[in-house]
């Protein structure tokens, strides 16, 4: 199968990214590790008029220490993200997440930002934004702005980015060295999508936890921020936490839906199962080192 | 993981019966997934305006999302294309809307059904009714059912029903914009300018509107030819067949903006 005609367009400036989508009025698509989009081409059900790459543009590619955070740039490769010393060093909870987006050879191509920006609702990377609190850059012609991530997904593949919007940088805020990390997904191959999946932060300050980020994957439409659990797992003592009564609070705010995949009430079941065991695990490793 | 979105597109069949074994579901994601909706919309504005609006091609063209063309077909049916777009996904829907069940201005019943090519088929109807709201407005009530065919069905109901539902929401938002705007319906009606400008900020349209530009500009072009004419006539002939002229010139003028405007000739 090819795809329908259209035109190629690489600008080498975010400036140049932003003219080309105004000017094609939504008719554009943006390309840049093409790993889901390339398909949809293929099989004529993504028609654009113009495709802006990205790839040629520096200032969207690398991680950079910020104010306050590290920023990823959306056109970074996911194999480089997973090999940066600084993430590895200072986000391992997101180095843990991207080790399981796609495969070794989609890795290759595919970007940090690609992910974030299609919003699958089973993916690890937007639901590891939304747990962080990461926050997403947008730029258009008609200027700038910096949406949370959690705020950023509407719905399965449903954003706020309008159609002449690029992402430019996904900045995620300083969690302390040595956090823990909490990732756990059910998938029916490894390499494949979740069908219940969690990725969280944890900063435990004498024995108690003093800070939490969670959020699901495989959820409900978007990725889902488990804000229940967050706020009772802080400012507890790690000897009064209940793994049992964290999961039942953890899936409290979830959405889940049946599907050909799974039932909503097996997503529950599982979501609750792995969170008790990914709690109870981490907290654990803790306690013996 | 792997993208749900490509891989369900490209290997239906093997997620299909690898992960349950089971033929119900296997069907279920070749076949059509089913989609039903209710909502309620409140719009400030009297019962008789929403009801005018909501059969007022100009108005829905404006509202519904990626709608690229919407005409009157018959009495109480519509001919419409407009594009879908779930997240990198867009397909442009053909269709036609039948109204029924007529009962103005307290409702009626839409069926239709569109055809997207590559990416499916829908069919479906919707149920709506008005009813004045305590203290002024109007509640919109709708009931939808449809069924989504093709690929776009393989996305999965899920998907679907947030799509259908998000498609609501801007409808009705907009809806609201244009009719609570207080700008009275059938001015909306008369310009013809207003949906084409909507519509023009969506690419695809641009290029499908096209035609119906080119019409208008034709409609001009007459109507300048022979104003011009008309005018050298008038010059030529003097006063004594002045009034015969401008009655001409008035006349046809008339005649090509009308006709630029419907499109004849386009």
């Amino acid at each position: 199968m090819k795809p329908a005609p259209f035109d190629y367009v690489r600008p080498s400036s975010v400036e140049e990214a932003c003219r080309v989508l105004a000017e094609a009025g939504g008719g554009a698509t943006v390309i840049a590790g093409g790993q889901t989009l390339m398909p949809l081409l293929a099989l004529r059900m993504s028609q654009p008029f113009v495709l802006v790459d990205i790839n040629g543009i520096a200032a969207l590619k690398g991680v950079t220490r910020v104010e306050g955070g590290i920023r990823v740039g959306p056109a970074t490769r996911q194999a480089d993200a997973l090999r940066d010393a600084t993430l590895a060093r200072h986000l391992p909870v997101f180095v843990t997440a991207l080790g399981h987006v796609g495969h070794y050879q989609t890795r290759n191509r595919g970007t940090v930002g690609g992910s974030i920006a299609l919003g699958e609702p089973a993916a690890e990377m937007p639901a590891t934004a939304v747990a962080l609190g990461a926050r997403v850059e947008i730029a258009s012609v008609r200027g700038t702005r910096t949406v949370p991530a959690d705020e950023f997904y509407l719905g399965p593949y449903m954003t706020v980015l309008e159609p002449d919007e690029l992402v430019t940088g996904v900045v995620y805020p300083d969690w302390p060295d040595g956090h823990l990390v909490l990732f756990r997904e059910v998938a029916q191959r490894p390499g494949d999508f979740a069908l219940v999946g969690l990725v969280g932060a944890l900063v435990l300050e004498g024995g108690t936890v003093s800070r939490a980020g969670i959020g699901w994957f495989g959820m409900g439409p978007t990725p889902i921020r488990a804000r229940q659990v967050e706020a009772a797992l802080v400012g507890t003592a790690l000897d009064r936490i209940d793994p049992q009564t964290m999961a039942r609070l953890a899936i409290a705010d979830t959405a889940p839906f049946d599907d050909h995949h799974a039932s909503a009430e097996y997503r529950r079941t599982v979501g609750a199962r792995i969170f008790a065991r990914a709690l109870a695990e981490t907290l654990d490793l803790r306690s013996a080192a | 993981m792997r993208y749900t979105l490509a891989h369900n597109l490209l290997h239906p069949m093997r997620s299909g019966r690898s992960i349950q074994g089971n033929d119900e579901t296997c069907n279920d994601r070749l076949g059509e997934t089913g989609m039903q909706m209710t909502g309620e919309q409140r719009i400030a504005a009297p019962r008789r305006q929403v009801w005018e609006a909501l059969n007022d091609p100009a108005v829905l063209a404006q509202c519904i999302p990626g709608c690229q063309s919407l005409e009157r077909d018959g009495e109480s049916g519509f001919l419409a294309v407009a594009e879908v777009k779930i997240g990198p996904i867009g397909a442009r829907f053909k269709g036609n809307v039948t109204l029924s069940d007529l009962d103005a201005p307290n409702g009626y019943s839409i069926t239709g059904s569109g055809n997207g090519g590559i990416a499916g088929s829908a069919r479906g109807g919707a149920k709506v009714r008005l009813s004045d709201m305590e203290g002024g407005g109007t509640l919109i009530a709708y009931d939808v059912e449809a069924e989504v065919g093709g690929r776009m069905a393989q996305l999965g109901g899920p998907i679907i029903d947030a799509t259908a539902k998000s498609l609501a929401g801007k409808f009705f938002g907009r809806f609201g914009e244009v009719v609570g705007a207080g700008a009275p319906v059938s001015a909306a009606r008369d310009a013809a300018a207003p949906p084409e400008v909507a519509v023009g900020a969506i690419p695809a349209v641009s290029h499908e509107r096209g035609t119906d530009a080119s019409g208008a500009l034709w409609g001009w072009v007459v109507a300048i030819v022979l104003a011009l004419v008309a005018g050298y006539m008038l010059a030529a002939t003097g006063s004594a067949t002045m009034v015969v002229v401008a009655v001409l010139l008035v006349v046809t003028a008339t005649a090509a903006y009308e006709a630029g405007r419907r499109g004849w000739g386009s």
